[in-house]
């Protein structure tokens, strides 16, 4: 079966990946974060001075903002705010930077579906790149069902966005890694960090849907630590040169 | 003998230290409000509370109350959609329900509550915007849902989405003089189906799910759980955010829990 | 959270070099830094960078009803927020001087210079007209954020392509063929110049460090035919006539150099389509 951006030839298949860190020279991490032509800037800001109002006595106060590529930002921004910092909160290891602020800025620079599983992915990166302590990464990935065939889409583009019986976003942290036994199984009991549904879906869509995003977002946790990895080695080498 | 330095008094403690108060609650199956773990808070539905809208209705879940009002005004199209009309839902939490809120511009909380059930009223197609044209390209209705937080005790999403929905299900338009033939005549909302949701708590590393949190209850848990469905049985919506990460098996305990309570909400709705 | 001021020592030492004839990052006083334009796959979007300064420019467009006093005239309209991610002095919400100040040389530079033909949007008269929306992210402030939102604005402006529509019959329905660039008159350009040492020393393209040291400073927006589309100096030391037309001379070459990159790089990405 073709997809309809022809460039994939299944379902299951995702976009490419690509990222960059270090891209900001007046923040103290950043990143973008690509899936195909859909694409994330985050940058990070801090630990740093916090408003006296939003000051926490025993950790940091994480602050999101999320800017859209187009028009003003309106309430599904702030719903995307409220995601991110809900689901980076428990991550980010706060308590060992008492009465200080870190901000998180997530600029849309490319359009074509998935937004929302991208700036997840772009954050993680930044976050990394900012090199604030965390407990796990994490990966986002998002599905659809469609409406006319009914089968599970990866990734989908703006175009079949359009023709969705139901959305569904995951995000899963790296702390339980698929190992190769579950590989082989069907099902895997995951543990899912964020999920976001909308649409018309029975149950068994539902849990279809997080099982095929929970082995799709392995490939995503691999990508982040190679990322990771090589910006390491070659921050390394430039020690040592 | 050993006696402990000091004691407390169970309210101090509660204060003290929230979090080991609800534990030794739960690690019993109880929660401190009688409640067992699984199950809702009294929940009443009343419709058309508001004479001068074209469709109302409050809902009181537990200590939590929400009016909704649907009023409908007569509005040009948008050019790229000609025949159809808006849906606008909004939810306030004002400083009146609870001394969280702040006057203002509307809270975070308040808006993603308003965004999450707009999208589980676009993308479940309850409503064909369709039926709300007047004229094709010259004038459409345009239906404002506002749904007012009277008091704030948890679970807003639930009490907001029941409210919304019974204020249009009774929701009647009139279209009364201009190029109407007859003078006087009106028509109900014909709603596609009727989503329902249920709100379950995370709490502690123990992984117990509470189900409709009160606001205590909400502020010292690890995550939330939000599954919405249709009179059919079909899902329209699943959100699950905080720290907490859930297994398959603790997301179908709430799918299953979730029939269950919309099917009694949606006898209580019925009632008249 | 406001930007920390320079230290004393990277103060001095700045004008120590400029008084000996040298900037810091080693440009010439009348150089810009190195331009860079970034399309992506989708009409209408650029990504700016000017030396460490870096700037995204994406066009939208919407059919909308005209005023009834004008209409046959579409719309410009341009959205200049300051994004926190640029600097951390930007605050969510809340406007700083700069933020107007930026806002207001882009309206002159784009709008009140008709660079865009508005007339050209129109689809059906006192009915339906185009709407062109830029919106402008400024991503990383390095200093110069209004000459880098200015090429990447025009820029955008120029790479965008509408849907082509026609009325046909008296229905006016829109029939969709190739989408068609929009026509623009000519290309402003921005030039800042950053005054030091009682304006005896300037420079172009004043960065960050150069902006917080600056006495004064003077935008001026010109186009390839060497007209000026505006000149903006607001506050800063007083200056000599005769100054402000070194100025200009010195933009009208910046000018020309600036508008043969934006055509060569429009030239190269429509080649590879």
């Amino acid at each position: 079966m073709s997809r309809l951006d022809r460039t994939r030839t299944s379902a299951h298949q995702l976009r490419p990946f690509f990222s960059s860190q270090n891209l900001l020279n007046r923040a103290d991490g950043s990143a973008q974060f690509d899936f195909g032509e859909s694409s994330v800037m985050c940058s990070v800001v801090g630990p740093s001075e916090v408003k006296l109002r939003d000051e926490k006595l025993d950790k940091a106060t994480i602050e999101v903002v999320v800017r859209p590529l187009v028009g003003l930002p309106g309430i599904k921004d702030k719903a995307r705010e409220q995601a991110i910092r809900e689901t980076l909160e428990p991550l980010v290891l706060s308590g060992l930077h008492p009465r200080t602020g870190i901000q998180i800025v997530v600029q849309t620079m490319k359009d074509d579906g998935c937004i929302l599983a991208t700036a997840f992915n772009a954050t993680i990166l930044a976050l990394l790149d900012a090199g604030i302590p965390l407990k796990s990464i994490l990966g986002a990935v998002t599905c659809i069902v469609d409406n006319n065939s009914n089968e599970i889409l990866l990734d989908p583009t703006t175009e079949e966005l359009a023709n969705a019986k139901s959305t569904h976003t995951f995000v899963f942290d790296n702390k339980s890694s698929i190992t190769s036994k579950e590989e082989q199984q069907e099902s895997v009991d995951v543990a899912t960090l964020y999920s976001d549904s909308t649409g018309l879906f029975s149950e068994e869509e539902y849990f279809e849907c997080a099982q095929i995003c929970y082995k799709a977002v392995q490939a995503v946790h691999g990508f982040i630590r190679t990322a990771v990895q090589k910006k390491l080695e070659k921050e390394y080498q430039q020690i040592h040169s | 003998m050993a006696t402990p330095a000091f004691t407390f008094t169970p309210s101090t403690f509660q204060k003290l230290h929230p979090a080991e108060f609800f534990r030794r609650f739960t690690t019993e199956g109880v929660r401190p409000d009688g409640r067992l773990l699984d199950s809702f808070r009294p929940t009443t539905v009343h419709h058309g509370v508001i004479s001068t809208a074209n469709g109302s209705a409050m809902v009181r879940i537990g200590g939590t109350t929400v009016v909704c009002g649907v009023k409908a005004e007569v509005a040009e199209p948008r050019l790229d959609a000609p025949d159809q009309g808006y849906l606008v839902p909004n939810v306030e939490l004002s400083p009146m329900c609870s001394s969280k809120f702040r006057p203002g511009p509307p809270s975070e909380q308040a808006q993603a509550v308003s965004e999450a059930i707009n999208r589980v009223l676009k993308e479940s197609k309850v409503l064909d915007l369709k039926d709300l044209c007047i004229e094709e390209g010259k004038a459409v209705w345009v239906l404002y849902v506002d749904a007012v937080c009277v008091a704030y005790d948890g679970n807003i999403y639930d009490a907001a989405l029941a409210a919304i929905m019974a204020a249009l299900n009774n929701g009647t338009i009139k279209v009364s003089g201009g190029t109407a033939a007859n003078d006087e005549n009106s028509f109900k909302l014909k709603l596609a189906r009727t989503p329902l949701s249920a709100t379950f708590a995370i709490f502690d590393t123990t992984l117990t799910i509470l189900a409709d949190p009160n606001v205590t209850e909400e502020t010292i848990s690890d995550g939330q759980i939000s599954i919405t469905l249709d009179e059919t049985g079909l899902l329209c919506g699943v959100t699950k955010i905080g720290a907490a990460s859930c297994s398959q098996r603790v997301l179908k305990d709430c799918v299953q829990s979730a029939k269950k309570r919309t099917l009694q909400l949606r006898g209580i709705m019925n009632q008249l | 959270m406001k930007d920390a001021d320079p230290s004393t020592n990277e103060r001095e030492f700045l004008l120590a070099a400029l008084k000996d004839g040298a900037r810091i990052d080693g440009r010439k006083f009348y150089d810009f830094r190195t331009l860079r334009l970034t399309f992506g796959a989708e009409y209408g979007a650029v990504e700016v960078q000017l030396g460490n300064t870096r700037v995204l420019a994406k066009v939208s467009c919407e059919v909308i009803r005209p005023y009834t006093d004008k209409p046959t005239e579409g719309f410009l309209m341009f959205n200049t927020e300051l994004s926190p991610m640029a600097s951390a002095a930007f605050e969510v919400g809340r406007q700083t001087d700069e933020e107007v100040l930026v806002s207001r040389l882009i309206e002159k530079a784009m709008r009140r210079s008709r660079a865009l033909d508005t007339e050209g949007l129109c689809i059906v008269a006192g009915e339906k007209v185009w709407s062109i929306r830029v919106d402008i992210h400024f991503l990383d402030h390095d200093g110069n954020l209004v000459d880098a939102a200015c090429i990447a604005a025009i820029t955008a402006l120029l790479h965008f392509r509408r849907p082509d529509v026609t009325v046909v019959g008296e229905d006016h329905t829109l029939e969709q063929r190739n989408p068609v660039p929009l026509s623009i008159h000519h290309i402003p350009i921005c030039t800042t110049f950053a005054f030091f040492n009682n304006g005896e020393r300037m420079v172009v393209d004043p960065t960050f460090l150069e902006e917080q040291v600056k006495e004064g400073d003077m935008t001026i927006t010109l186009n390839v035919h060497k007209e000026v589309c505006a000149l903006s100096k607001a506050g800063g030391i007083p200056m000599e006539i005769d100054q402000i037309l070194q100025c200009t001379k010195i933009a009208v070459v910046k000018v020309a150099e600036i508008t043969a990159q934006i055509q060569a790089a429009l030239e190269a990405d429509a080649k590879k389509r």
